[in-house]
């Protein structure tokens, strides 16, 4: 296990909870932008296995889709052109992340983050900085922001 | 102690950025804490040679810049590394050396207890910036001998900055105003000087030039920017000597003043931030000069370089009677463009849904009459009265509430009306917001030919047409470098000089047509002078010399295709090279400017009569016109200027050669190549090329041309050009994006990479397409190091020694950013500094040490404190090694990293 739990740094804070793959992610929601539907899409000319999925079209912005599911060495379990979209990454930084679900908006509190175990499973990248939740179904990886943005600007871009 | 040329250079150009950015501090807290950065570099720069005191320094100027904003021993220290940046290269290690008291004194200055009293220079970081005390000071002679030793060679330098700047009470929007006012002035001032050229004694155009000279007088006094009222003043003086008839002006006295506007035009470049007085001493003796008007002007004005380049003037002031303007930064702009083109796009949806709404309207007329004609059959059937009154009841129920929603959906008709024509509107307001008349740009070229025939020895009028014809700003800069070029060539080896011009029988002075124009969408500038021209043989004979073609080929070649070799990279006509001109470098990069911004450039000349030089260009940059397709069933764009045509082809016509389709174009068979497999499009949902007819287009590179083949009909189309996000680096075939009228998103195909891809294909005919080529990487031979230091020099500095050994090393900026690197990367080992924001270094040491993962990483721990209780909780938590600032003077540094990872590459012992 890595350290686990941190000293709390007081207080709860709010998450944006989706799934992909059959696992469950959150983002802090002050690095979202918002959650959108139905938007129209278009592919990039770049390596087929690249989490790159083109650009979509929100409110007038031609933003950087990723698809979710390949960042996460995941299978998607929803039909492309059926999953929503979190705008996420702030002012200039921005990707959007198709998802399989949203999983609504949620509240934690720090002190109850515990370390992330190490990934025993090759394919799936571990970008969560913390887990929260109970149990092996209800356990959602709280990503780690920085890190992610690192990893879709290196690996996929 | 002395390091390595290299280090010292690092060193210096520590120094000048540290210098910059405390000047600026006092600006903002962002610019307080830059400056404080920029400390704390010099500061891992100082320690890496050695140079400890100096870096304690730069660490209490930090520390008080982040803490302190009234510590009085700021100023001396800041006005110290000011110095120390001024100092040549070669000399700054002796300089410190030597200077081992006087940087004792300033660490004193930080521990007195005094010094966090207010400074009463008010050289507070965060309320006043000290720039101009310390610029003040800067002009004094000092104390050290050593630094005078410094200035030696420059005896003069120091004395020659005058204090600069505004005056202490002045505000920003109080200098923004009047630098707008000092720029309109000197433009009106620069413009009207060339116009007087050979109307000496034009009282109009001399009032004006009193009237705009005395306006920056009155401005530059209001904002206590002395040297400028006294340049403002002189040129007063000579414009009212000119203009009571006290002295007339000659071309010389037009240039003496011309270079004290030029002068004054490169300290509004550098906002004021400093200004040499020697070179205001020398204007105003030469503006003294002309008022006198003095007989030896023309060697008085050639006696030193004190102008900016004349030909850098861009933009110029709106005349009377023109709009006012407002700046607003491109990305608002950017925003506010694509905000009105989804406004539209949402307006265009609000009509789809009121067709619908017509549907419903026809569907309940159509139920009224089912209802009509159930009650009338009901007529005359015995019992049915009371199913008729409910069938009446019901109908006048409908009857009613579709009368309501009529009203609605007629008022909602209204306003989906009003509300795309206020969209379009909005739409079209804001693109033209970024279209400037032409004359921006030509309202330079009079001077900019005047100065070049002076320079020339030469008689040239310039005459413009169009200068109301609108162009994307954006695409006015492209022109201005282009466009000076070509009119530096015509005035330096087109126009014949007054000599030859009337030996062969023309007017004196030569003559440059310049002339700007709209046509199907582009703009188009010609150009066009009256001078030699271009000699046919000549350009022959030095494509033979220079072994570009054979006699024989070249002989058979139209003139048009000659003309091609003048775009070449040092290809040049001339013997001799000028400093205007002559070199052979210009037009290739004319016309590859022109090319980067979608345009065309042409050449057409008949020699002994003159040249012209046809530009063509998007009227915008941010809105094409283009072809619009389906590639794989998404839409492509393919910029209109590039296409020389469309074909639509039974494909049972279509000629076909080792099983390869072509097509007949200008009477040679072009290879088609389908654009789904030169755009390298994943090939998920891949659809078949449409059978029956092969929709094409003839894409032109120069006077090649290529055949793409498209999954359907190309329509025409106008786009509002969006510029990829810069994270994607350059995309293979696209060059940005765009949406269509649905908000659908469209790529803009980039033509030279499809053109560049047809060429490849062209070449290896085996060769896969280009879509199924994947991107291999290739494989990882070397042991890869992250160097994690908050110090850009530190970082930089072994990136040097570690590539120099054949390592190849990224970086990091601190704990955490090492942190996520080594998690997304595979490095072999990991040089770390201990302090550092964020995560130090040996909270990243843990970090690592308890992951299972990357516990096994090698780390070496460099540190500049050296501290033996440092070095033990290194080891403690896991350090493979501890080196000091030492190691990277005495290969230490090195030795342990071989030590560690054996040779650079993984076969390497």
């Amino acid at each position: 296990m890595k350290d686990a739990g941190e000293s709390s740094k007081g207080g709860e804070f709010p998450v944006l909870k989706f799934s992909t793959g059959g696992k469950k992610f959150a983002f802090r929601l002050s690095t979202v932008d918002g959650v959108f539907e139905g938007r129209s899409k278009h592919s990039l000319p770049r390596g087929e296995n690249s989490a790159l999925a083109g650009l979509v079209n929100i409110n007038g912005e031609l933003v950087i889709l990723v698809d979710s599911a390949k960042l996460f060495g995941a299978d998607a379990k929803v039909p492309e052109e059926n999953r929503p979209l979190i705008l996420w990454g702030g002012d200039g930084k921005r990707f959007a992340l198709s998802v399989d679900s949203i999983d609504g908006i949620g509240s934690v509190n720090a002190v109850d983050l515990k370390g992330c175990p190490e990934a025993s499973d090759s394919e799936t990248e571990n970008f969560a900085e913390k887990i929260f939740g109970g149990g092996e179904s209800e356990t959602v990886s709280l990503l780690d922001h920085e890190l992610l943005n690192m990893a879709i600007e290196k690996r996929h871009l | 102690m002395s390091g390595d040329n290299f280090m010292m250079d690092v060193l210096s150009g520590e120094f000048i950025s540290a210098a910059t950015a405390i000047e600026e501090a006092g600006k903002s807290p962002v610019a307080s804490k830059a400056a404080e950065s920029a400390l704390r570099s010099l500061k891992g720069a100082a320690r890496m040679l050695g140079f400890e005191n100096l870096a304690k320094l730069c660490e209490n100027l930090e520390s008080a810049f982040g803490k302190n904003a009234s510590n009085t021993a700021i100023s001396p220290a800041a006005k110290y590394i000011a110095s120390l940046s001024k100092c040549p290269k070669a000399e700054l290690s002796n300089r410190i050396s030597s200077d081992g008291e006087k940087i004792h004194g300033l660490l004193r200055a930080f521990d007195k207890p005094s010094a966090s009293a207010p400074d009463p220079q008010g050289c507070c970081p965060h309320e006043k910036s000290p720039r101009a005390s310390v610029s003040a000071e800067a002009a004094k002679p000092e104390n050290s001998t050593n630094a005078e030793t410094c200035r030696a060679k420059n005896p003069q330098e120091a004395e020659n900055q005058a204090a600069s700047g505004f005056g202490d009470d002045i505000d920003d929007s109080m200098r923004a105003l009047f630098m707008s006012e000092f720029e309109n002035k000197l433009k009106i001032i620069s413009s009207e000087l060339v116009s007087l050229d050979g109307d000496f004694c034009n009282t109009a155009i001399l009032d004006s030039l009193m009237r705009a000279a005395h306006s920056i007088k009155g401005a530059a006094r209001a904002v206590g920017l002395s040297p400028i009222v006294e340049l403002a003043h002189q040129m007063e003086n000579c414009f009212s000597a000119a203009r009571s008839g006290k002295i007339k002006f000659n071309s010389d006295s037009l240039d003496a003043i011309l270079q004290c506007s030029d002068f004054l035009s490169g300290l509004l470049k550098k906002r004021f931030s400093s200004v040499n007085a020697s070179a205001v001493s020398s204007l105003l003796k030469r503006l003294k000069a002309v008022e006198n008007g003095a007989d030896n002007l023309s060697e008085i004005i050639s006696s030193g370089p004190l102008t900016e380049n004349p030909l850098s003037i861009l933009s110029e002031p709106a005349e009377d009677g023109e709009d006012e303007t407002i700046k607003i930064s491109a990305k608002i702009f950017a925003g506010l463009l694509e905000k009105s083109a989804e406004n539209l796009v949402e307006n265009r949806r609000l009509e789809a849904h009121l067709r619908e709404a017509s549907g419903i309207r026809w569907a309940s007329v159509s139920a009224q009459r089912e209802i009509d004609a159930a009650i009338r059959s009901l007529d005359g059937v015995s019992g049915a009265e009371s199913a008729a009154r409910r069938l009446e009841q019901l109908g006048a129920s409908l009857a009613a509430a579709m009368g309501g929603a009529e009203k609605i959906f007629y008022e909602i008709g209204e306003h989906s009306r009003r509300g795309s024509f206020l969209a379009s509107e909005l739409y079209s307001s804001i693109l033209r917001g970024k279209m400037v008349p032409f004359s921006e740009l030509a309202r330079s070229f009079p001077r900019a030919v005047r100065d070049l025939a002076r320079a020339c020895g030469k008689k040239i009028k310039i005459r413009i047409d169009g200068g109301k014809v609108p162009i994307d700003r954006e695409m006015l800069e492209v022109l201005d470098s282009p466009v000076n070029h070509i009119l530096r060539n015509s005035c330096d080896h087109g126009i014949e000089s007054p000599s030859e011009r009337a030996a062969a029988g023309k007017p004196e002075t030569g003559l440059i047509e310049i002339s700007a124009r709209h046509s199907s969408g582009f703009f188009i500038l010609s150009i066009k002078d009256d001078g030699r021209g271009l000699s046919e043989r000549k350009i022959r004979g030095r494509i033979i010399e220079k072994n570009l073609m054979s006699a024989s080929v070249v002989e058979k070649m139209s003139r048009e295709e000659i003309f091609e070799f003048l775009f070449l990279p040092a290809f040049t006509t001339r013997d001799t090279v000028s400093e205007i001109s002559g070199r052979g470098f210009g037009l290739d990069i004319v016309r590859s400017s022109i090319r980067q911004a979608g345009g065309m450039v042409e050449i057409s000349s008949e020699e002994g009569r003159g040249l012209q030089l046809t530009i063509q260009l998007p009227v915008s940059r941010s809105v094409i016109k283009a072809l619009e397709a389906d590639v794989c069933g998404e839409k492509y764009a393919f910029p209109l200027d590039r296409v020389r045509r469309i074909i639509r082809i039974s494909r049972s016509e279509m000629l076909s050669g080792e099983g390869k389709p072509f097509v007949d174009f200008g009477g040679s068979a072009k290879p088609v190549f389908p654009a789904r497999e030169i755009i390298p499009i994943p090939r998920t949902g891949n659809k078949s090329l449409p059978s029956g007819f092969a929709n094409i287009i003839i894409l032109s590179d120069g006077p090649d041309s290529f055949a793409l083949e498209l999954d359907s009909l190309p329509q025409e189309c106008e786009l509002v050009v969006r510029p990829l996000d810069p994270r994607l680096g350059k995309v293979a075939c696209v060059s940005a994006a765009s949406t269509d009228d649905e908000g659908y998103p469209i790529l803009i195909a980039d033509i030279d990479d499809i053109i560049s891809a047809c060429r490849r294909r062209i070449l290896s005919p085996g060769g896969r397409p280009d879509s199924q080529i994947s991107a291999e990487k290739p494989a990882m031979a070397s042991k890869k190091i992250l160097v994690a230091d908050d110090s850009s020099t530190v970082r930089q500095a072994q990136l040097k020694i570690l590539r120099a050994a054949g390592y190849p090393a990224d970086t990091a900026v601190d704990g955490i950013d090492a942190w996520n690197s080594i998690r997304l990367g595979e490095y072999s080992l990991l040089v770390s500094d201990i302090d550092m924001p964020r995560l130090d270094g040996f909270g990243l040491l843990e970090k690592i040490r308890s992951s299972e993962k990357y516990r096994s990483l090698p780390i070496i721990i460099v540190s500049y404190k050296d501290r033996p209780s440092d070095k033990i909780r290194a080891r403690e938590l896991g350090a493979n090694s501890y080196l000091s600032k030492s190691a990277f003077q005495d290969g230490t540094y090195l030795e342990k990293i071989q030590e560690l990872l054996g040779g650079a590459t993984r076969d390497s012992p």
